[in-house]
């Protein structure tokens, strides 16, 4: 019914990271040890199939629909995008005929981005230095 | 029709499509450019039936404090449930919002207007430029027409000088003396339906979208250089196919481009 994932990978370089993976059954979204720092992390939950809204139904297959929860706010429309490359990708895979009028919902919560991590950093790296000149310069 | 995929592969067997195109073939486009006079710059482009207008409204602003030498660029797609019967009059829907950041993407990376060349005053004064693209009539391909009437709207923009005055620190518009944006590159999208996992079907209408199993959007420039490859998931595809779309964007980019030249020469004379 309910199952957590989650994905990691650690590789500094060109080259892809190689991505780590532990999948929990049973136990929806288990709550898994934080990862080395500098890392990209995501946990995953899949629930389904579940009964399905009015509006979402689709007569002949699965309703399938993605969640991304950024790790800090509210999913803005870089987020949407990503949601409907991830929805497409796995609709292309997911068997959904075989459960017709039903929703399976992914939810993904980033855990750990490089990518934002490294933003923060520099800001509050560039606002240290800044504080740092601007007391200096004054005496 | 009852079987409309079935009905489709039987058109596609004979390399033709219901309405009568080959499988590589665009639908009429039409531009027509400065259509909204209260804009700094506008472009209504229609592919078939789709329609789309884009304005370009300009407002000053005081540049980001991490880069005080660049303007701002704002693209923002709107699909009003006017346009299409799939939509719903609310806030902006999961395609709307794919869409915008699909633009904005092609902005950044093409490097369409230099970021520097919309700012006035460093750290001081800069241009917002906002890019507002609205869909009036849907019927598939929407990413084409959105970048193709981007593009257009913001060949059309003219922007009236600033200057600061050194004495009172303020900015003073002169409307009267105004220049043309400085476009660097003409990025032009060219999107396919992938049927069957396996064939390729250029500029497909909403029906066609609808039953294909995946979409290519392949974006260029000026020089035949890759801008964005967009495949938002779908059916897998071979590296040669891939190819052979991105072959066909060039084609496009240069048909594109013919049309908008003319079309920019013929509103100059004025």
């Amino acid at each position: 019914r309910g199952g957590g994932v989650a994905t990691r990978g650690s590789c500094r370089g060109p080259t892809a990271r190689p991505p780590s993976c532990r999948v929990r059954g049973a136990s929806p979204r288990a709550s898994l040890p934080l990862s080395p720092p500098g890392d990209t992390s995501v946990l995953a939950g899949l629930y389904g199939p579940a009964e399905v809204k009015g509006s979402k139904e689709l007569p002949d297959r699965a309703a399938l629909e993605v969640l991304l929860r950024p790790k800090v706010g509210l999913p803005g429309v870089m987020e949407r995008s990503r949601e409907q490359l991830l929805r497409q990708t796995c609709e292309a895979v997911v068997l959904g005929v075989l459960h017709p009028r039903t929703a399976i919902t992914l939810v993904l919560q980033m855990q750990q981005c490089l990518a934002a991590a490294q933003r923060a950093a520099d800001t509050i790296f560039q606002f240290y230095r800044d504080s740092v000149r601007r007391r200096y310069s004054k005496s | 029709t009852v079987e409309p995929l079935e009905y489709y592969r039987r058109f596609l067997k004979e390399n033709c499509r219901p309405d009568g195109r080959e499988l590589g073939e665009f639908r009429a486009t039409t531009v027509n450019i400065g259509s909204i006079t209260t804009a700094d710059g506008s472009a209504l482009v229609k592919l078939g039936n789709t329609t789309v207008i884009c304005g370009v409204k300009a407002e000053l602003a005081a540049p980001a404090v991490d880069s005080a030498n660049k303007g701002y660029i704002v693209p923002n797609v709107e699909l009003p449930s006017l346009c299409s019967t799939r939509f719903r009059s609310g806030p902006p829907g999961e395609e709307a919002q794919a869409a915008s950041q699909f633009i904005a993407d092609v902005v950044e990376n093409s490097q369409i207007i230099a970021k520097e060349d919309l700012c006035i005053a460093s750290g001081k004064l800069a241009w917002v430029l906002y890019c507002d693209i609205i869909c009036l009539d849907y019927d598939g391909n929407i990413l084409d027409a959105s970048a193709f009437a981007l593009l257009a709207a913001l060949k059309n923009v003219q922007l009236p000088s600033v200057t600061i005055n050194e004495e009172t620190g303020l900015s003073e518009v002169n409307l009267k003396q105004k220049n043309p944006l400085v476009i660097r590159q003409h990025p032009v999208a060219t999107s396919f339906a992938i049927f069957d996992d396996t064939l390729l079907i250029v500029d497909p209408t909403a029906e066609e979208e609808d039953l294909a199993t995946g979409t290519v959007t392949v974006v260029t420039d000026d020089e035949g250089r890759l801008c964005s490859v967009h495949k938002p998931g779908g059916s897998p595809l071979t590296g040669a196919k891939l190819q052979d779309c991105i072959t066909r964007a060039i084609t496009r980019h240069k048909e594109v481009k013919k049309l908008i030249d003319k079309v920019i020469k013929s509103i100059k004379p004025k």
